[in-house]
C-alpha cells in the first residue's frame, strides 16, 4: 500500500508539486495522469525516494520515504523496479548483463543470476536475444530487456515512467498487454505516469489527473472517462470523446445516417455516450 | 638542402635513444595523469549539483585548482614548477624531471576529460540505476565508466598528443628526448635533417596513436 499525504515539492520558488494526498492499494494498476511538465515524473521519483521533496510523507508499506538515508533508502528501492520511457539500457552491454545489473549490485552469485535472467526473458519473450546488444533491438523489445531488468529483484511494485511514450501504437499495444499478464501472474501493483489516454484506457484501474501540480481529480477509470468525460478531453486536447470499451459502444455512422440519429436521440432523451447498438 | 648532415651519425647514438626516452615520458606521465585525472574528475562529476553527491565547496576548490593550472602556458609551467620539481625528484633536469612536470600539467587537463566523459553518460541511465538500488560506487564502476569508456578514450587520445607536444617543449629546458634532439642538434646547428626527421618521427607517434585509439574505441563502441 502507497500512502502520499500533504506532498509538496519546490524548486526555488516554484510549487512542483502541491499537496498531493493519494493511496494506491495492493494490486492496482494506478495511473497518474496530466500535461508534459506537470509534475507526474516528479511524484514518481520522489515515491521511491529519487526525489527530495520539501513537505509531507510517503509511506509505501509503513516504510516512510522521508526517514530513509544511505542503506535504508537503497534496500527500500529493491522493492520498487523502474520502466523508463527512453529505456535507460547501457549500450555497451548485452541483453544478458543490462537484466542481470540489478542482481548483480546486491551481490547474488552467477547462477541465482543466470537462472533469473533467463526465467525473465522467457517471460519477456526476449529468450533469443541476451547476447545481442540493445542498440540492435527494436523499440518494443528494448522495453521488454527494461521490463525484465525491472523484475529481476522481485519486486511488489513497478512504476512506469511515461514507458510506451517512445512506442508505436502496436507496440504499445504489445507491451501493455505484457504488463499486464505480469501483473496478473505475479500480484505486482504497478504505477503508471503518462500522458496517453488510450494506455490509462487499456490499462489502469484507477487514476490520478494532475494538473498545476495538484491533484485535479481522482478515482475509478470507468468513473472518470464516463463522469467527466470532458475534464479528460481539457487535460489531453483530443477533440473527441474516447469510449472506454470500444467494442462495446464505439458505433460508426455514416454521414448521412447522422441527421436521423439526432433525431431518434432527441426523440428518445437519449445522450449518446448511453448509446448501445441494440438501441438503435 | 640535407648536404653535409650529420644524421646518421647521430641516429644510433642520439636520435634513437631520444626516442626511447620521450616515450618513457609520455608512457609515465599519461600513467600518472589518467590515474589522477580520473580520481578527481569523477570527483568533479560526482560533486557537480546534479551529481551523485553534490558538494558545492568540494567542487569550486577542485574546479579553480584545475582551471588555473591549465591556463599556465606549458613552457611557463614547467619553469615555474623547477623548485618543486626539485623537491620531489632531486632534480629539474632530465626524464624523470619532465614526468613530474608533465604529470603536473596534464592531470588538470585529464581530469576535465575524464568530467567531460562522464558527463556524456544519459542522467536517466544514473536514474535507472539507483532505482534499482546501486550504491554511488557501483553507479560510477558499472554504469558511468561502462558506458562513457568510448568518449574517455577519444579524450584521452587527444590528451596524449598533447602530452607528446609537451614532452619536446620540456625538451627546451633540460627534459631530453626527442624536442632536446630536435632543438639541440637540428635548430640550433643549423642541421635541418636531423630536425625534419625528428619531426617525422614525432608525426608517426601522432599518427599511431591516433590510429590505435581509433581501432580502441571503435571496439569499445
Amino acid at each position: 500500500m502507497i500512502t502520499v499525504r500533504n506532498l509538496t515539492k519546490k524548486y526555488r520558488e516554484l510549487t512542483v508539486l502541491d499537496d498531493i494526498n493519494m493511496e494506491i492499494a495492493d494490486g492496482e494498476i494506478y495511473g497518474i495522469v496530466g500535461v508534459s511538465g506537470v509534475g507526474k515524473s516528479t511524484l514518481l521519483g520522489c515515491l521511491n525516494g529519487l526525489e527530495n521533496y520539501s513537505q509531507g510523507s510517503i509511506c509505501i508499506d509503513a516504510v516512510c520515504v522521508e526517514q530513509l538515508n544511505g542503506k535504508g533508502l537503497r534496500e527500500f528501492r529493491r522493492n520498487i523496479g523502474m520502466i523508463f520511457q527512453n529505456f535507460s539500457l547501457i549500450s555497451r552491454k548485452t541483453v544478458y548483463q543490462n537484466i542481470a545489473l540489478p542482481m548483480e549490485c546486491w551481490g547474488y552469485s552467477k547462477q541465482e543470476i543466470d537462472h533469473k535472467v533467463r526465467e525473465l526473458a522467457g517471460l519477456v519473450e526476449i529468450q533469443d536475444k541476451l547476447m545481442e546488444r540493445p542498440d540492435n533491438l527494436s523499440g518494443g523489445q528494448k522495453q521488454r530487456v527494461a521490463i525484465a531488468r525491472a523484475l529481476m529483484l522481485e519486486p511488489k511494485y513497478i512504476f512506469c515512467d511515461e514507458c510506451t511514450s517512445a512506442l508505436d501504437p502496436k507496440t504499445t499495444n504489445a507491451i501493455l498487454k505484457l504488463l499486464k499478464s505480469i501483473h496478473e501472474k505475479l500480484g505486482i501493483t504497478i504505477v503508471m505516469v503518462t500522458h496517453e489516454m488510450s494506455v490509462i484506457q487499456k490499462i489502469c484501474q484507477k487514476i490520478a489527473i494532475l494538473e498545476d501540480g495538484r491533484i485535479a481529480r481522482i478515482g475509478p477509470v470507468e468513473k472518470i472517462f464516463w463522469e467527466q468525460p470532458d475534464a479528460l478531453l481539457n487535460l489531453t486536447g483530443e477533440e473527441r470523446r474516447l469510449p472506454l470499451e470500444p467494442d462495446k459502444y464505439l458505433l460508426e455512422v455514416a454521414e448521412e445516417d447522422m441527421e436521423k440519429l439526432k433525431e431518434f436521440m432527441q426523440e428518445n432523451d437519449v445522450e449518446y455516450r448511453e448509446l448501445r447498438k441494440e438501441d438503435v | 638542402m640535407f648536404e653535409g648532415s650529420r644524421l646518421m651519425k647521430y641516429l644510433p647514438t642520439v636520435i634513437v635513444p631520444a626516442i626511447w626516452v620521450t616515450l618513457k615520458i609520455i608512457f609515465i606521465s599519461a600513467v600518472f595523469s589518467i590515474f589522477f585525472g580520473v580520481i578527481l574528475g569523477t570527483i568533479l562529476v560526482l560533486t557537480d549539483d546534479e551529481g551523485l553527491r553534490p558538494n558545492k565547496v568540494i567542487h569550486f576548490v577542485l574546479e579553480k585548482i584545475t582551471d588555473i593550472i591549465r591556463s599556465f602556458p606549458t613552457m611557463i609551467l614547467i619553469v615555474a614548477l623547477i623548485p618543486v620539481t626539485r623537491l620531489v625528484v632531486g632534480t629539474s633536469v632530465g626524464a624523470n624531471a619532465a614526468i613530474f612536470a608533465i604529470t603536473v600539467g596534464c592531470t588538470p587537463f585529464a581530469t576535465r576529460m575524464t568530467e567531460n566523459a562522464l558527463l556524456t553518460v544519459d542522467k536517466q541511465l544514473i536514474r535507472a540505476a539507483q532505482s534499482m538500488g546501486a550504491s554511488d560506487l557501483q553507479i560510477i564502476r558499472k554504469v558511468m565508466f561502462v558506458e562513457g569508456l568510448p568518449v574517455l578514450v577519444s579524450n584521452f587520445t587527444i590528451m596524449l598528443i598533447n602530452m607528446l607536444n609537451m614532452s619536446a617543449m620540456a625538451g627546451a629546458v633540460g627534459a631530453g628526448g626527442l624536442g632536446a634532439v630536435a632543438l639541440t642538434y637540428g635548430y640550433q646547428r643549423f642541421d635541418d635533417a636531423v630536425m625534419y626527421f625528428v619531426v617525422a618521427i614525432l608525426i608517426i607517434i601522432v599518427l599511431f596513436i591516433q590510429g590505435m585509439a581509433k581501432i580502441i574505441y571503435k571496439k569499445l563502441k
